[in-house]
């Protein structure tokens, strides 16, 4: 069924109200109109929404129904929707323990996602930097950083990604006590990454102390890669912030990320989440719809060019991990 | 010596500063300047937000708001200070124990330049600096170019001058000299009309 490397991308960005589902529904809608097959995933396990912007009101069955085992299949709770080629499978609504997944519901999950039967799985993850979001967003081969132009935004986004990226080391090498002494010099894990700066001090720490762990590290910054996407751009300016987390992760993560591009300010959007219409469905005219459409041009073309991370080495986290 | 006179400080990061290294100069009107040490807490929209605990400021906190005053900064903890003249815009005083206490001050600074900015944050102790390194280059990014600055401001100096010219040329004469005063008038209002435009788009930019 797939014709794409990458079929699975997760949205992520930190920070809340920055247009993440709507994001991932007008990407959806306009994959959809390419004639590829999507299956949109609602990944707020707790503030689930991107059902409601795709007019569903009562969803029938969610992600709590697989997680608590009342569903075996995760295919089983595919919501058909409005628009033919999009499934939707609705997020947990904040009961039972849903958006704290243990580990083995965690496992049970992320192995099914891959197996899902569409083109292109698009994850939509909550706001805030919780280790099951971060796992989560870790194990996608294909990872969108959102944000908007507000200072707020881009601190967040810039904080997603270095908690994601330091979440991606403490997990890969949760058994190396060395690198794990380093990464925390005062305690636990979950305590702030203490002593290392930045993760060039972090490399030369591995080499002198690790050296055997030094190429693996290597690897693994190589391989991460991420898409920077910018949203609710009013003006030149804003389209500057990109830049700046760019910047920011080249210098003090050895991260180079990648301008996926942005979608600019558009009141036709609000106009339609406050009257529960499928943004872009049925726009004729939107120069957000025009922005997604060329995003969707571009994520077709990204998932085909090989990266080092293939969607078949989707690892689950190697431990129980708590948010 | 001025900040804009020096031109190479040097690029430190991260290492946190002796507080001494910044001194708070407050000039008062008919009385003696005062100076005293001060910490830099938190530098953001051109304000500086700092700590003093000097016992001289502690007694005169409540004459300090509204003074003029200055930054005196060492650009690599030594060599000459570098000043940046500013107001005080806020005083608070927060008790501490018995006889101590703790002035938070906001001086408004006169010239938030980029790089202003980027040497003073270089003194604010215990910064994390990624998240330094990602202000200073909003702060850059905010900065309105030198040539965007300037290009309006030529723009309408020619477009005045042109008009100008087709004043004097008197568009109501006869001959080339009518031809001349209209194709000035006409050169001077497009270069009026492109300042005002690119004056307009810099100020939607910025909001």
């Amino acid at each position: 069924m797939s014709d794409s490397k990458i079929k699975l991308w997760s949205i992520g960005g930190g920070k809340g109200g920055i247009g993440k589902s709507l994001i991932s529904l007008g990407l959806g809608i306009s994959l959809a109109r390419l004639g590829k097959k999507v299956i949109l995933i609602d990944g707020d396990l707790g503030g689930a929404n991107l059902h409601t912007l795709m007019g569903v009101r009562y969803p029938h069955v969610t992600l709590e129904h697989f997680l608590l085992k009342k569903v075996n299949r995760l295919e089983d709770t595919i919501i058909q929707t409005q628009v033919e080629d999009i499934g939707l499978i609705c997020g947990a609504d904040d009961l039972l323990g849903a958006a704290n997944p243990t580990y083995s519901q965690k496992i049970r999950l992320l192995n099914q996602i891959e197996a899902l039967p569409a083109q292109y799985i698009l994850l939509d993850l909550g706001a805030g930097t919780a280790f099951n979001l971060l796992d989560f967003f870790n194990c996608s081969p294909g990872r969108i950083i959102l944000f908007s132009p507000q200072t707020t935004s881009l601190q967040n986004a810039y904080g997603f990604i270095k908690s994601a990226l330091y979440r991606k080391i403490s997990r890969e090498f949760s058994k190396d006590e060395e690198i794990i002494n380093i990464l925390y010099p005062g305690g636990e894990e979950g305590e702030e990454v203490g002593g290392i700066g930045t993760v060039s001090e972090l490399l030369a720490q591995v080499e002198e102390k690790a050296p055997g762990q030094y190429d693996r590290l290597c690897r693994l910054l190589a391989d991460y890669h991420i898409y920077l996407l910018i949203n609710m751009v009013k003006s030149n300016t804003d389209l500057k912030t990109p830049e700046i987390i760019r910047s920011v992760c080249t210098d003090f993560l050895n991260l180079h990320p990648e301008l996926m591009g942005h979608v600019p300010y558009d009141p036709v959007i609000e106009a339609a989440v406050n009257s529960m219409k499928l943004f872009p469905w049925g726009q004729k005219k939107s120069k957000a719809a025009d922005a997604l459409a060329h995003l969707a041009v571009k994520i077709i073309k990204e998932s085909r060019l090989p990266h080092s991370t293939s969607q078949a080495q989707v690892e689950a986290p190697a431990e129980e991990a708590t948010a | 010596m001025s900040f804009d006179d020096q031109h190479n400080h040097p690029k430190t990061r991260g290492s946190s500063r002796d507080p001494s290294d910044v001194i708070l100069q407050i000039g008062r009107p008919g009385k003696a300047t005062r100076q005293f040490p001060a910490v830099i807490r938190n530098l953001t929209a051109g304000v500086a937000s700092l700590e003093v605990s000097s016992p001289l400021a502690l007694m005169e906190w409540e004459d300090l708001k509204g003074q003029g005053g200055r930054l005196r900064v060492r650009a690599n903890g030594n060599g000459e200070p570098i000043n940046f003249p500013g107001k005080v815009v806020r005083v608070r005083h927060f008790a501490r124990g018995r006889d101590k206490g703790l002035l938070s001050l906001d001086l408004i600074l006169e010239q938030p330049t980029a790089a202003a900015q980027k040497l003073l944050n270089e003194h604010i102790p215990n910064r994390p600096r990624d998240i330094q390194g990602l202000w200073e280059r909003w702060d850059q990014a905010r900065q309105p170019s030198a040539q965007r600055v300037a290009l309006p401001i030529r723009l309408g100096f020619v477009g005045v001058t042109l008009l100008f010219c087709g004043l004097i040329m008197h568009p109501g004469g006869a001959g080339p000299h009518q031809l001349f005063a209209w194709i000035f008038w006409l050169m001077g209002t497009l270069g009026v009309l492109g300042q005002i435009l690119l004056l307009w788009r810099g100020v939607k930019d910025s909001s």
